[in-house]
């Protein structure tokens, strides 16, 4: 047999992940935001909540009339920005993770079930997903939460609830095909039984794709997030989201536009960072040539 | 000499747009403990189908009923999943035609090789990782450390051959069905693989079921064959018998087209015709419209004959080579 020295994947994926451009932009943004995230509290130089009516409407420390105690300025009620941009990133990737998860979870064994066994099972996954197509995604969301009263929890939930149909169809397709390998068959010989093989089998094969899935839809419960409580159904104020500080700043968007530009610039970055990283692990997963 | 694996009268139907597919009318086939047995016939006549149907991997749409399907006298038409699954764990293998996609890509040799073995109570993660080494090695899969971390893709074709036989000898088997395993291989590394899988049916004792459509395949390494044509076993007996003096016309038409028998005072013969379509009931001969001895009996029903342990289905006694 040769003895040829064969590259190890892992590495050889390793090595193409640093040479990944957007990928690393993308990990370094989104790190960043975590970070921001974790250790708001340390972080942020004011409570984002403290009102100061006497230092109402700052401008940023760079133009005239700025303070460097208020880098980022105050709003209308005199909270630092600085600090309530920080404690917003709590929030969206609060939403933004959870919804991955949870819809990810309904979507992906809604997939499974009707991408491997075919048949009924799968005619009752495509009805389920047919049924969730038609219907509006944020309307649905806006109409439920008007009723329910917006929170952390509601938000969620009800975004989980309606987010899961990009997984259910890119994992029901991914594993169909994967139904009719070979190796499945050679699994049901060595005895193996349905499960085992979804889940030892089936399942590493389908993980890069769900794992682009996830990106699209984190960004996108993102952006509900910020829709959501920018209309005023999503997180309750004083709580800082960067949908509310938009809403608040409406008024002032000719006299003090950096109050809707700069919550507006740190939901773009941050959706863009994960759009970027999703990418490139997309593209990193592959083995080379089979792009 | 005991059978192992015993087909009776097994009769596969698949039910699809077109109407109801006969796939397999009336089946029957012993391997007996220790041989290797051969089951030829061209494609889409059902030698697949057979061994999917002794292994309980038949396609969901299918109905099956046999007069007797059984492994080393357990009754396997009465299998529940759980007891299939069990049997499959630990006394039957299979290896397939094609190398390239019956190994899971994402996953490394030795995950894949020791991972099912550990789950069905084998033996332990060590155990399992010795016994993959040594089959490993006993395969020709060298050097085996290396190989154990890699995955399918950094393999050729015939080395992943060779993987997917120590995989399926993981569990010591009792009978292993090889499906045209040599099929999309090339000629030289074909040799090497029936010859491999000829010294390890020697040296386990288990019972070969090799499936194929190349008769010089049968003729070196198979002790007793079966040739099936549209659904039906036509002949079956000793290689040797049967290569030499077929007892069935589609036989005999089979060994002219081989290509290694072929000179210039002898050239090719092609067998005329199709096979006819498999729906509804067949009557009489399934080769009567191909056959060049065919007359107006061969359309009423056809009796199973023996004749000097060859056994065949066909009306004439006297069949020209």
């Amino acid at each position: 047999m040769s003895d040829i020295a064969l590259p190890d994947p892992r590495r050889a994926a390793l090595r193409r992940a640093l040479r990944h451009g957007g990928l690393i932009a993308g990990l370094a943004v989104v790190a960043a935001v975590v970070l921001l995230a974790v250790f708001a509290p340390l972080i942020a130089p004011h409570d984002p909540a403290a009102q100061n009516l006497t230092l109402r409407l700052i401008p940023p420390a760079w133009q005239e009339g700025g303070n460097p105690a208020y880098l980022l300025g105050t709003d209308h009620l005199g909270r630092d920005y600085l600090s309530r941009l920080i404690f917003g990133a709590r929030v969206s990737l609060a939403v933004g993770l959870s919804v991955m998860v949870l819809s990810g979870l309904i979507g992906a064994t809604l997939g499974f079930l009707g991408g491997y066994f075919g048949g009924r099972i799968d005619d009752l996954v495509m009805y389920v997903i047919t049924v969730r197509l038609s219907m509006p995604g944020l309307l649905v969301a806006l109409a439920v939460m008007s009723l329910l009263g917006g929170s952390l929890v509601t938000m969620i939930t009800v975004l989980s609830l309606l987010f899961w149909d990009r997984y259910a169809v890119v994992t029901r397709t991914a594993v169909r095909q994967l139904r009719q390998a070979d190796f499945v068959t050679a699994a049901r010989v060595a005895g193996a039984s349905h499960r085992w093989i979804l889940w030892h089998e089936v399942r590493p094969n389908v993980m890069p794709q769900i794992l682009v899935v996830a990106t699209l839809e984190m960004a996108m419960a993102i952006l509900s997030e910020a829709s959501l409580s920018f209309l005023g159904l999503g997180i309750q104020p004083p709580t800082p989201s960067w949908g509310i500080m938009i809403a608040e700043a409406r008024s002032f968007l000719f006299a003090k536009p950096y109050l809707v530009w700069m919550p507006g610039l740190a939901i773009f970055a941050l959706v863009l960072a994960i759009n970027l990283l999703g990418d490139g692990l997309r593209d990193v997963s592959q083995p080379e040539g089979r792009r | 000499m005991n059978p192992l694996l015993r087909i009776e009268d097994l009769h596969v139907d698949i039910p699809g747009a077109a109407g109801v597919l006969r796939a397999l009318r009336g089946v029957s086939l012993t391997v007996n403990e220790g041989e290797t047995f051969a089951l030829v016939g061209e494609s889409g006549c059902g030698k697949s189908l057979t061994a999917m149907a002794a292994l309980g991997l038949l396609p969901r749409a299918a109905r099956m009923r046999a007069g007797r399907l059984a492994l080393d006298g357990q009754d396997l038409t009465r299998f529940s999943q759980r007891r299939w699954n069990a049997l499959r764990a630990t006394q039957v293998a299979a290896i397939f035609q094609e190398p390239m996609t019956a190994l899971n890509p994402v996953l490394t040799i030795g995950r894949q090789m020791t991972e099912a073995y550990v789950q069905h109570g084998l033996g332990s993660e060590t155990e399992a990782r010795r016994r993959a080494s040594e089959l490993l090695e006993r395969v020709g899969v060298l050097p085996v450390g290396r190989r154990l971390a890699q995955y399918p893709h950094q393999m050729s074709g015939g080395l992943r051959q060779r993987v997917m036989i120590a995989m399926a000898l993981m569990c010591r088997p009792r009978l292993m069905i090889a499906d045209e395993p040599t099929t999309a291989l090339d000629v030289t590394t074909q040799v090497e693989i029936l010859r491999l899988l000829q010294e390890l049916q020697r040296d386990t004792g288990m019972a070969l079921l090799l499936i194929t459509h190349d008769l010089g395949v049968v003729a070196h390494v198979a002790e007793r064959m079966a040739v099936m044509y549209a659904g039906e076993v036509v002949e079956t007996g000793p290689v040797a018998q049967v290569v030499t003096q077929p007892a069935h016309p589609y036989t005999a038409a089979l060994l002219r087209c081989l290509p290694v028998q072929a000179t210039r005072d002898r050239p090719l013969v092609p067998i005329p015709g199709v096979v006819p379509a498999l729906f509804g009931p067949l009557e009489g001969c399934a080769f009567r419209n191909r056959c060049a001895l065919a007359g107006e009996d061969c359309a009423g029903s056809i009796p199973w004959r023996e004749r000097a342990g060859q056994g065949y289905r066909c009306l004439r006694d006297e069949v020209p080579a």
